[in-house]
C-alpha cells in the first residue's frame, strides 16, 4: 500500500497529531449504527478510493486506517528550534530539505524560542546541535568577558 | 551560569526525551552513544544512571526523590559513577553521592573520587586470612572466631541484638586503630542517629564512617548504599590501613532492587526477585578479603547483616548470603527470650576461616568450650525426664550456667581476648564453682574494669595467656599465679589454709581437689 499521499500532508507534529486524531474519531464510529460517512476526512477518504478500498468493508478499512497510524507512530521526528513563528511556506522549505536529506518518512517538531535570537537548534535521533546566534554570542562573551569587563 | 543539562549537553551534542516513566524509573528515547551504567543528566536538575539499554530506549534509574515528567530532555555526562573518598569523610554520616546527612555539619570538598563500581581483586592479590578479628564479644571470639579479611554473615530475626553486637565489634576495632564503615541499609533517620550517638558517646567518631539511606530515599540511592560503602572501604585499604565495613542489611537491599526490577519489567524469579539478584550481592561481597597492595598487606572484613523471619534460616536472600560468605553468626529468637545475652546460637553458627588465625591456645579453648556446649546440651535435654543427677552431671549444669553467665557481658563491656581466655580458665578451674552466678558476674566485671584501667594487671594476665602453650599448659599457669593476679585486680588475699578452688569435673582436666569450706569463703568476702 502507498501511503505517500497522506505522509506528504503530515509535515509537523502538530499536523501528525491531527491525523491521529481523525483516524481515531474514525474507527471509532466505523462500526457506529447508521455509519457516519461525513467523518471521514478529505485525505483519508482519497487514499480508500485510490487504494480502492469500498467504504462500506468497514473491516478493510478498519485494517487499512490501523496501518497508517502505525506508519504515523514510525515516522521520525526532527526537532528545530527557531526564533520566529514559521509560516507555512517557511515550513514547506524546512520539511523539503528535511526529507530529502533524512528520508521521506520524517516530520518536523517544531520549537520558537525568541531568545535565541537567530539561527536554529537542531536535534535528530538523539543528536542535537546549537547552530543559534544566542550560542556564538556566549562564545564569544566567554573568551573576551576579560577585556570587557575592563 | 549554565546549568548542567546545558554544559553537558554543549559538551556531548546528544539529547533524548523522557517516554515513560515508571516511579524510579524512566525510559527515554534518543541518546544513541550511550553506554551502560553512564550517568545522565536531566533538563529539570535530576541525575540518574542508565541501567538498561533497549533498541529505542534508554532505561535510566533517577537517584533523585523528584521524578522527571514525561517529554523532559536529558543528555549524556560521559561520566560514571563515583564516590568522594579521603579522610575528608571520617567522623561523618553520609548519602551513597557522599553529601553529608546532616546540612549543619557539610564535609569539605574530598580530592579523591573513585569509580562505585570496580572489577574486583584476582587470585594474585588475594592473601590468606592469618590475623584475628577480634569483636570484643567473648562467645565470639571464643567459639566462633573471626579473620580480618572474612565476609562473616550476621543473621536473625528482627529484635535478636543483632546491631548490639554490631556496634560492639566496631566499638572494639576501632579502638583497635581499625578503620570502621557502617552501611545503613533503608534504615529509619533515628536508628542512623542512634548509631552516630552510639559512635560520639565513646569517642571514635574519627576512625568511623556511616553511608546511610532511609526508606523514603529513591530506590536508586538505596540500592547503591552498600556498593558506595565497599568503595570507600578500598580506598582506604589501598592505603594500607585494615577496615571493617557492617552493611545492615541485605535484606532491604534485595528488596529495593526487587522494586527496581519489577519496575524496570524484568521477569520475576522466585519470591519475585530478579534473576541476577544473588549477581547483585555476590559482586559486592568479593570485593572484601585480605590483599596484597601496594602499601602491603591489607584487608576489608565485612559483616553483612541478613533478617530472617520466624527463624527461617532456608529463606532465598538467607541462603544465597550464607553461601557467599566464609560463615554466619546465628542470632536465635528462643536463645533471645531466654535471656541469652548475646543469643548467639553456637551450634548453628559457622566460621570457615577464623580458626586459622588464632594461636594454640585459643584454638584449644575453642575446642573445649564446643564440645563442653555440646555436652551441656544434651544434658539439659536430660534432665527433662526428671530423674535423679549424679555429682557429676550437677556440675557439668552448673558449670555450663556460669560459662553461659559469663558470655553475658551486658554489665562487663567488650574486652580483649586475651581477658576472656583468662576468665574463662579462672571459671574452668573451679573458682566460681560454688559462688552464685551474680558473684562470678561481679567478680569479672571488676576483673574487666581493672584491666582497662591498671597496666600491671594487663600485662600480668596478657604474659599468662600468650605465654601458655596448651589449654592444660594455661590452666596450671593460672592455677599457679591466679592469686597474685587476683590480689592485683583488686581482690583481697586468700586465707593461709589457702584451698584451691574446686575444679570442675569434666574429665578433660587435672585431678580434683577437696571443696574449698565455707569459712574460707566467708573470709575471702570480707
Amino acid at each position: 500500500m502507498s501511503y505517500s499521499d497522506i505522509f506528504s500532508k503530515v509535515r509537523t507534529t502538530e499536523e501528525a497529531d491531527e491525523l491521529f486524531r481523525e483516524l481515531d474519531t474514525v474507527i471509532t464510529n466505523l462500526f457506529r449504527v447508521p455509519p457516519r460517512k461525513d467523518i471521514l476526512a478529505g485525505s483519508i477518504r482519497e487514499a480508500l478510493v485510490k487504494e480502492h478500498i469500498l467504504l462500506t468493508d468497514h473491516q478493510k478499512v478498519r485494517t487499512f486506517l490501523n496501518s497508517i497510524r502505525e506508519k504515523l507512530h514510525a515516522l521520525k521526528v526532527f526537532g528545530i528550534t527557531l526564533a520566529f513563528e514559521p509560516n507555512g511556506k517557511t515550513i514547506d522549505l524546512i520539511s523539503s530539505w528535511v526529507r530529502k536529506n533524512l528520508g521521506p518518512l520524517t516530520i518536523l517538531k517544531i520549537d520558537v524560542d525568541p531568545s535565541i535570537i537567530a539561527g536554529s537548534i537542531v536535534d535528530f535521533e538523539g543528536k542535537y546541535a546549537d547552530c543559534s546566534l544566542r550560542k556564538k554570542l556566549d562564545e564569544v562573551f566567554e573568551k573576551e568577558k576579560y577585556e570587557i569587563s575592563i | 551560569m549554565r546549568s548542567a543539562f546545558e554544559k553537558h549537553l554543549a559538551e556531548t551534542g546528544e539529547i533524548g526525551y523522557v517516554e515513560e516513566v515508571a516511579h524510579a524509573i524512566v525510559q527515554a528515547s534518543g541518546l544513541p552513544n550511550v553506554l551502560p551504567t553512564e550517568l545522565v543528566v536531566f533538563e529539570s536538575g535530576e541525575r540518574g544512571q542508565v541501567i538498561s539499554l533497549g533498541r529505542e530506549r534508554v532505561e535510566v534509574l533517577v537517584f533523585s526523590r523528584t521524578v522527571p515528567r514525561a517529554g523532559t530532555r536529558l543528555t549524556r555526562t560521559d561520566q560514571f559513577l563515583q564516590v568522594p573518598v579521603g579522610d575528608e569523610l571520617l567522623g561523618s554520616t553520609i548519602d551513597p553521592l557522599g553529601y553529608s546527612l546532616d546540612p549543619t555539619k557539610p564535609i569539605k570538598v574530598a580530592k579523591v573520587k573513585r569509580p562505585i563500581d570496580s572489577v574486583p581483586s584476582g587470585i594474585k592479590m588475594r592473601k590468606r586470612i592469618k590475623k584475628p578479628l577480634e569483636t570484643g564479644v567473648a562467645l565470639v571470639d571464643l567459639v566462633v572466631p573471626l579473620g580480618k579479611g572474612q565476609r562473616e554473615l550476621v543473621i536473625g530475626d528482627r529484635k535478636t541484638g543483632k546491631t548490639s553486637f554490631l556496634l560492639q565489634t566496631l566499638l572494639h576495632q576501632a579502638r583497635s586503630g581499625t578503620l570502621c564503615i557502617y552501611a545503613a541499609i533503608g534504615k529509619k533517620k533515628l536508628d542512623v542517629k542512634k548509631v552516630e550517638e552510639f559512635f560520639r558517646k565513646h569517642k571514635i567518631g574519627a576512625k568511623t564512617i556511616i553511608v546511610a539511606s532511609t526508606p523514603h530515599d529513591p530506590p536508586g540511592i538505596v540500592y547503591l548504599t552498600p556498593y558506595s560503602a565497599i568503595t570507600i572501604a578500598e580506598h582506604f585499604r589501598d592505603l594500607g590501613r585494615e577496615v571493617l565495613l557492617v552493611l545492615d542489611d541485605l535484606t532491604t537491599h534485595a528488596k529495593f532492587y526487587r522494586e527496581i526490577s519489577l519496575l524496570g519489567k524484568r521477569f520475576p524469579g522466585r519470591n519475585s526477585y530478579p534473576g541476577d539478584i544473588f549477581h547483585t550481592h555476590a559482586r559486592l561481597l568479593e570485593r572484601a578479603g585480605n590483599f596484597m597492595g601496594i602499601s602491603g598487606e591489607s584487608s576489608i572484613t565485612c559483616l553483612p547483616v541478613v533478617e530472617t523471619t520466624q527463624g527461617d534460616l532456608s529463606g532465598y536472600i538467607q541462603t544465597n548470603a550464607m553461601s557467599m560468605t566464609d560463615g554466619h553468626i546465628y542470632f536465635d529468637s528462643d536463645l533471645f527470650a531466654k535471656g541469652r545475652r548475646p543469643a548467639v546460637n553456637p551450634f548453628l553458627s559457622v566460621t570457615r576461616v577464623g580458626r586459622q588465625t588464632q594461636p594454640t591456645v585459643r584454638r584449644e579453648v575453642n575446642r573445649e568450650l564446643v564440645s563442653f556446649l555440646t555436652l551441656f546440651e544434651k544434658m539439659q535435654r536430660f534432665i527433662h525426664f526428671g530423674a535423679e543427677l549424679s555429682e557429676t552431671i550437677r556440675n557439668t549444669l552448673r558449670t555450663g550456667e556460669r560459662i553461659i553467665a559469663f558470655f553475658d557481658q551486658t554489665k562487663r563491656g567488650a574486652a580483649h581476648p586475651n581477658l576472656h581466655v583468662f576468665l574463662f580458665a579462672l571459671l574452668w578451674i573451679g573458682r566460681w564453682q560454688d559462688k552464685p552466678i551474680e558473684t562470678m558476674q561481679a567478680e569479672m566485671e571488676k576483673i574487666a574494669a581493672t584491666y582497662e584501667k591498671k597496666k600491671s594487671l594487663r600485662i600480668l594476665i596478657d604474659e599468662v595467656v600468650e605465654k601458655a602453650v596448651s589449654f592444660n599448659g594455661l590452666l596450671s599457669e593460672v592455677r599457679g599465679r591466679a592469686d597474685a593476679i587476683l590480689v592485683e585486680a583488686g581482690f583481697p588475699l586468700p586465707t593461709e589454709s589457702g584451698q584451691p578452688p574446686q575444679t570442675v569435673a569434666s574429665g578433660h582436666l587435672v585431678a580434683e581437689t577437696p571443696k574449698p569450706n565455707g569459712e574460707v569463703l566467708r573470709r575471702a568476702k570480707t
